[in-house]
């Protein structure tokens, strides 16, 4: 596999406070096969992700990653450092372009939580930074307890 | 399910492709001068493996804005996921931007 991540810790669930950071996971350098494989999965064919040649007709100066494909870097960050059902709400914004060959460091620092019980929300601010230091992509998220199964239908189990 | 696996929920839609690439293949965006500016999504609740959901996309706004590299279109779309209780899954927000369209005549 040409995307490498290092192993990320996991925070206790009824120790979260502000000013904690997740551990910082790094992924990278991506590679030609890791967008293609990404625009398989997603189908996103567009040729900017994969095509030098059009990406440069463009005005690119290389083929760039999705921006999903970053995103869903962040989100799986997140639920591999909480409960997946307890990812409530994940806003991104893609501030510069990840290139060809580009690492990434993805790191997230809790900002605030309130309430209690199954009512506890905990916001995070997100960023993702790549080769050079570059903020290639900044949010914010908010964890907590889903509804309970009984409210919305699924089976309980 | 990993979290933002929905938003490829498009393969199964009747075009296939996103609702920005709906509009390039339709003439009105040039697919090679659109970037993604952000998205958010929503969890209202946990989606199962095996559910069945219908997804409601639109257009929610068209705008013109001067960058600093230019003129750009920004297009924001959203996303809703009903499951057949009518109960509303998960909502994506997202916004894509089509660099200096006014080149295209």
């Amino acid at each position: 596999m040409s995307i490498a991540a290092e192993a990320h810790g996991v925070l206790p669930l009824g120790s979260r406070a502000v000013g904690q950071a997740l551990e910082v996971r790094r992924i990278g350098p991506i590679t030609r096969a890791d967008l293609v494989r990404y625009a398989g999965a997603s189908g996103d064919f567009n040729p900017m992700h994969f095509d030098e040649d059009y990406a440069k007709s463009r005005g690119l100066k290389d083929v760039l990653a999705h921006g999903l494909f970053t995103a869903g870097l962040l989100a799986h960050t997140l639920a591999q450092a909480f409960d997946s059902a307890q990812l409530r709400r994940l806003a991104v914004r893609f501030a510069e372009p990840v290139w060809l060959g580009d690492s990434l460091e993805i790191s997230a620092t809790i900002t605030g939580v309130a309430g209690a019980g199954s009512a506890k929300r905990i916001e995070l601010d997100c960023l993702v930074t790549a080769s050079g230091g570059r903020r290639v992509l900044t949010g914010t998220a908010t964890i907590g307890d889903p509804p309970p199964r009984s409210d919305h239908g699924l089976p309980q189990t | 399910m990993p979290p933002t696996l929905p938003v490829c929920s498009h393969i199964y839609s009747p075009s296939g492709v996103p609702p920005i690439v709906s509009l390039a293949d339709a003439g009105v965006v040039d697919r090679g001068r659109i970037l993604q500016a952000g998205i958010e999504f929503e969890w209202h609740r946990p989606i199962a493996a095996g559910e069945r959901l219908r997804v409601h996309d639109r257009l929610l706004s068209t705008e013109d804005k001067v960058g600093s590299r230019g003129a750009l279109r920004v297009f924001t779309f959203v996303s809703e996921f009903w499951d057949p209780e009518g109960v509303l899954t998960m909502t994506i927000r997202t916004t894509n931007i089509e660099r200096a369209h006014v080149d295209r005549g």
